[in-house]
């Protein structure tokens, strides 16, 4: 009989739980302390792990592409004989909307502007310098950021679907350690996998939070502090978790799809209010430069510049994205069965990056043409705040009251849905991989998430998110160079069984023939 | 084409009475004194999961095969008067046992069975011609053999290996008592121009006089009774292997003779791409001898 309020997998829902509790009654009570030991622990793991981050993304992205191009690429998710749940269509689409998020909207405007004015390497000129912050804009939104994401999503789908596993991160580890992921150890797995996407997730719901903040003092003057990004989180948190007690489910999903049309739309109100045919030349001119120095950037260490450019953005970028990737990979995993690896491989590596690559070039692009134009002061903006640089560059717009709007509208929605979704899947791991959990968990990690978000920025703002992400990307990256292995041993030994199994139909159609020639009448023939 | 010994794959299959029945037919206009044999590698290996065989040894089981092969085809070779024998082996590889049967028995005309829906070796043609140094000609007799004319087909493209095309056609056409037509497949170089696709005509005049250059040139030499206007044909087509087996249901020929290889590429690859593909269709209907 279904349980009623909790029905908890206890080895991961309580050690994960007072993981979190315990990070946000240090955060409440002792931020002082906390900010100092998050802040020592991401600059020790930054600047003497930061390669470490930089090998593992690269692992992740050329593992993916080797085994797309391999005889491994024609095992399909869910069987030989699985066909799509979704049309190309549709999953194209879906793969979209795992791409658009609260990120997009915060970074899409701050992050190309301030690499424009903040270079990684010393530019001579405006044009090296804008140049410079498209390509490592691309380079911390394309394949290296979808490397975690394809990964852990295609072994969670493998594992699901064509091993019937539970869809849980221990299942990742069934090639290497058998049934012993029922055990403490798998047990271990899901806790940390827990903790890595609730810190992740509340990063980005903080950093929402902060936009929508800025976005409301832009429009009716609201303070922008601490207090408001708290209230914020708690009013927008308690919406999410209201939706879910009066079983809105289809609610928010609908207001995801709506949301992701909504976030489309904005992006071609922008294409063409912006310079269009700047942004359109950008966006292959960006897009071709990336592809030309992918190996380059993609494996750059800042080793002999000795700066700490890198510890501030790429290496907290991957710790996020490896961090996030249970949440989106058990999303994209979801919604791919009856594709085959190559199909899986190349749809979620490419085509959430050529959306975000337009979103980039569109929204970056504009930001980087008005400044070098002299229209608009958005570095000055970002380099003070950048939850603000949406709102800087929207008014230079027509109707930027309306378009400012639409900014917190989405970013607000994102937070509802990310929430939704976010406590979905850690609930699913924390109740040992079941969909149907009761209502009263998702509720508690609904909570739990704004709770973290709100307490970490309590603690220390923006620095204190990048600072818990890096602190469980870490470990969670050494887990999904394992997750690399453990694939390449199923997708192996899959192979085989094919293998075995191709011939074994030989052998059987070969044994009846020779038992038919040796049984037949003379007469037959 | 010399054809006194003739080896008559079997995989104990429905196909083979198709093997059987033609290789007759064909036996009997070209070579009535050959002598065949009637051959199949048994995979041990296959049977040694299968409790019916355990107690079997090799030696035994290879006699009983034998036996019973002997039991159910011989009949139709003694009823023709034509001379046979059974030869089973017990090799690992059925592509290597008949490479070594070829060599060791001085094969002169392999024949096999091509299928296509039924299970079975339908990969062993290809592996066969691949790996056979001695170049036997291979004679591969669909399962959906349709009785069509006795009229041949010879492949060419007018490269030096198509003379040997054009002697076995034009032998075989003689002993067939039918015709033989000797097809060219082209393909408008796209470089060739102002020669583009609305000039079909003319295009197509320019390809014949060159053709039938090059195909009087081959004849000259070989002293058959073929002629480029009675025996040559131009027709155009992207896809050879295609537009062959088309031609060959638009005529209703019965047999496609064509060479493994034009020339050896630079892997030393013994079967060439048109042939490679006619082994592989499902939409072969007719025979195909390949040299």
């Amino acid at each position: 009989m279904p349980k009623k309020y909790f029905d908890i997998h206890a080895p991961v829902f309580y050690p994960a739980a007072f993981i979190i509790l315990v990070t946000i009654t240090f955060s409440f009570f002792f931020s002082d302390q906390i900010r100092y030991l998050f802040t020592t622990f991401q600059q020790v793991a930054s600047d003497n792990l930061g390669w470490f981050f930089v090998v593992c993304t690269n692992v992740f992205v050329f593992s993916a592409l080797y085994i797309a191009f391999s005889k491994y690429g024609k095992i399909r998710l869910g069987g030989k004989d699985a066909q799509p749940d979704f049309s190309t269509f549709s999953w194209f689409s879906m793969l979209f909307s795992a791409g658009i998020g609260i990120g997009l909207l915060f970074y899409g405007v701050a992050e190309p502007i301030y690499h424009f004015t903040n270079p990684p390497l010393p530019v001579d000129n405006e044009i090296q310098a804008a140049q410079q912050a498209m390509l490592y804009t691309f380079l911390h939104w394309g394949f290296h950021g979808w490397g975690p994401y394809v990964i852990i999503g295609l072994a969670l789908g493998y594992f699901t679907y064509n091993k019937k596993l539970p869809l849980t991160v221990r299942s990742l580890f069934y090639p290497l350690i058998g049934d012993r992921i029922y055990g403490w150890i798998g047990d271990a797995i899901d806790v940390l996998a827990v903790v890595s996407t609730l810190f992740g997730l509340a990063t980005t719901l903080g950093i929402g939070v902060q936009q929508v903040g800025a976005g409301l003092n832009y429009l009716f003057g609201v303070s922008n502090d601490t207090g408001t990004h708290i209230t914020l989180i708690t009013l927008i948190t308690l919406a999410a978790t209201t939706s879910v007690m009066l079983g809105l489910d289809k609610g928010v999903r609908f207001l995801s799809v709506l949301n992701m049309r909504l976030a489309l739309i904005f992006l071609v109100i922008i294409l063409i209010l912006g310079p269009t045919v700047f942004l359109l030349n950008g966006f292959f001119q960006n897009l071709g430069q990336y592809l030309n120095e992918l190996l380059l950037i993609g494996t750059w260490n800042e080793t002999y510049t000795g700066g700490t450019w890198q510890n501030n953005w790429t290496i907290f970028y991957w710790a996020w994205w490896i961090s996030w990737s249970p949440f989106v990979g058990i999303f994209i995993a979801r919604v791919s069965k009856g594709r085959t690896v190559r199909e899986f491989i190349l749809g979620v590596l490419m085509v959430p990056s050529m959306l975000i690559f337009l979103w980039m070039s569109v929204f970056g692009g504009t930001a980087i043409f008005l400044e070098m134009a002299g229209t608009a002061n958005i570095a000055e903006a970002v380099n003070a705040d950048l939850s603000t640089s949406l709102f800087v560059l929207l008014e230079s717009f027509p109707f930027s009251f309306v378009t400012s709007l639409i900014g917190i509208v989405l970013v607000t929605i994102f937070f509802v849905t990310s929430s939704d979704s976010g406590s979905l899947v850690v609930d699913s791991i924390t109740s040992g991989g079941k969909l149907d959990a009761p209502v009263g968990q998702r509720i508690f990690w609904a909570l739990l998430e704004g709770a973290v978000a709100a307490a970490l920025l309590f603690a220390g703002g923006l620095t204190a998110l990048q600072s818990v992400v890096i602190s469980a990307g870490l470990p969670f990256a050494v887990l999904l160079l394992v997750v690399v292995y453990s694939l390449f041993q199923a997708f192996e030994e899959e192979s085989r069984v094919m293998k075995r199994k191709a011939e074994s139909k030989e052998r059987e159609a070969y044994a009846r023939r020779i038992q038919k020639l040796l049984n037949s009448d003379e007469n037959e023939s | 084409m010399k054809a006194d010994k003739l080896l008559l794959c079997l995989d104990l299959s429905e196909v083979d009475i198709y093997v059987v029945k033609y290789g007759i037919r064909f036996i009997e206009r070209v070579h009535p004194t050959a002598e065949v044999v009637l051959f199949h590698n048994i995979r041990h290996d296959f049977l040694d999961e299968y409790p019916l065989f355990y107690q079997e040894q090799i030696e035994g089981l290879k006699a009983k095969v034998a036996k019973k092969i002997d039991e159910k085809f011989g009949k139709h070779f003694r009823e023709e008067g034509i001379s046979y024998s059974v030869e089973v082996r017990d090799l690992y590889s059925t592509a290597s046992a008949i490479q070594e049967a070829l060599k060791e028995l001085n094969i002169d005309l392999l024949l096999m069975g091509k299928k296509d829906r039924l299970k079975g070796a339908g990969i062993i043609p290809q592996k066969v011609l691949a790996g056979d140094k001695g170049r036997t000609p291979l004679l591969l007799v669909p399962e959906d053999l349709k009785r069509s004319s006795e009229n041949l087909l010879g492949a060419i493209d007018l490269s030096p290996s198509s003379a040997r095309i054009l002697q076995v056609t034009n032998e075989l056409a003689k002993r067939f008592h039918s015709h033989a037509t000797c097809l060219y497949v082209y393909q408008v170089p796209t470089s060739y121009f102002p020669y583009i696709e609305l000039d079909n005509q003319e295009i197509y005049k320019e390809m014949r006089s060159w053709a039938e250059k090059k195909f009087n040139q081959f004849v000259k030499g070989l002293k058959t009774g073929l002629t480029a206007g009675d025996n040559l044909k131009l027709v155009k087509g992207a896809n050879v292997p295609a537009t062959i087996l088309e031609y060959v249901e638009a005529k209703k020929l019965g047999l496609i003779v064509l060479n493994r290889i034009a020339r050896t590429d630079l892997f030393g690859n013994r079967v060439g791409s048109v042939s490679r593909k006619l082994l592989v269709t499902r939409k072969l209907q007719v025979p195909i001898l390949i040299l």
